[in-house]
């Protein structure tokens, strides 16, 4: 019988008949690979377990107390920042009421109509800019150029959400763990 | 098992004896595994610790009819993992403990017996360095704390099949590494004899 058989029954701690017992036996003496696969087991078996020193409980039971009062500490100054947010939220909504009340409506609707042009006089200027540097670029740049960047955008964003998705199933794996 | 389970719920509606009884019941197989999967002792003792306080902190998680030691080694299996891997990244490692050795037991009823019990130690701790990490908490699961295949998967997040070819994988690594092992420290032992032919 070749070496392969006695291998696997090693591996897989099968019960033997008392005849395959008597060809293991025979096996042992003369490989050197399955003698040394049951020396490990037998030496994997009878290791013992290390116990930790004397007092790990109490250990235990201060570094509970050091962590319980550094996250009393981290929840105080998480309420205080908040307070301190809340306040401040507070003043500046104050202060935007009180300028509101003190100026006239014409003046107010003024304000709210320069702030709304503004705002889409910039869009409006962005866009122009872009599709004029889009055209430069257009010819400029050959066809077969802007289908690779745009294949390769892809790839990036299909790589990116893949990693992405990877990594927060892993993550929530371990948690339930 | 019944204290146990008392224990737990207890320790999950905020009794801090409840789960002092559970890290004084589970101490030993969690530092054990610990200390074989990072072959320290001062390492061993933080990680063991750090997995009980992870255990409290995620208590209100643990679904009570899953085995609370596996649920408990499952957690310290993946934080040596990751210091395990984090190790590996660090210029320093504090795995380096070449020099890092135990004085035989003066006192012990059998100094030396003590002395080659403490070999076998040092010769083990060795060949489970070779492993790799995930492996190597394959393989004191099922050695030290009597895990079941199923039981090491649920551990190891892996499948049943994935852990019996690891198991595999790491006995024949450390067959090979003890039959290398072996056969040179027959050869250094008999320095005056001439090579055989």
């Amino acid at each position: 019988m070749n070496h392969r058989p006695f291998e696997d029954w090693l591996l897989e701690n099968q019960p033997l008949t008392p005849e395959q017992n008597q060809e293991l036996k025979a096996h042992l003496k003369t490989c050197t690979t399955c003698k040394a696969l049951t020396e490990v087991d037998l030496l994997l078996r009878s290791s013992q377990m290390v116990a930790p020193r004397a007092g790990f409980t109490q250990r235990f039971q201060l570094r509970m107390a050091a962590e319980k009062q550094l996250l009393r500490k981290r929840q105080l100054w998480g309420i205080a920042l908040l307070g301190l947010i809340t306040v401040l939220s507070i003043g500046v909504l104050a202060v935007q009421l009180v300028t509101f009340w003190l100026n006239s409506p014409a003046e107010i609707f003024v304000t709210w109509v320069t702030w709304w042009v503004t705002l889409v006089s910039s869009i409006r200027t962005l866009g122009t800019v872009g599709l004029v540097l889009l055209r430069i670029a257009a010819g400029i740049i050959p066809l077969p150029l802007w289908l690779g960047m745009a294949g390769g955008s892809f790839l990036l964003v299909l790589v990116w959400v893949s990693s992405l998705w990877k990594l927060s199933y892993s993550t929530s794996i371990r948690r339930l763990a | 098992m019944t204290d146990e389970i008392a224990w737990i719920e207890q320790a999950q509606n905020g009794s801090d004896e409840a789960f002092t009884q559970l890290v004084e019941t589970y101490q030993n197989p969690v530092y054990n595994l610990c200390y074989r999967m990072l072959g320290e002792p001062e390492a061993a003792e933080d990680a063991a610790q750090e997995t009980f306080f992870k255990a409290y902190r995620n208590l209100a998680r643990y679904d009570i009819k899953r085995s609370f030691p596996t649920w408990l080694l499952s957690i310290a299996a993946h934080h040596c993992i990751d210091r395990l891997r984090r190790r590996k990244y660090t210029a320093f490692s504090i795995d380096d403990d070449e020099n890092h050795f135990e004085l035989p037991d003066g006192n012990a009823p059998d100094p030396e017996k003590e002395t080659y019990r403490r070999e076998v130690q040092a010769q083990m701790q060795t060949l489970l360095k070779s492993l790799d990490s995930t492996d190597r908490a394959a393989v004191v699961l099922r050695y030290w704390n009597d895990c079941s295949e199923v039981e090491i998967a649920q551990a190891l997040s892996l499948t049943v099949p994935a852990v019996k070819s690891r198991l595999h994988r790491a006995r024949r690594a450390l067959a090979k590494l003890w039959e290398e092992e072996t056969t040179h420290s027959q050869v250094e032992r008999r320095p005056y004899e001439s090579p055989a032919f």
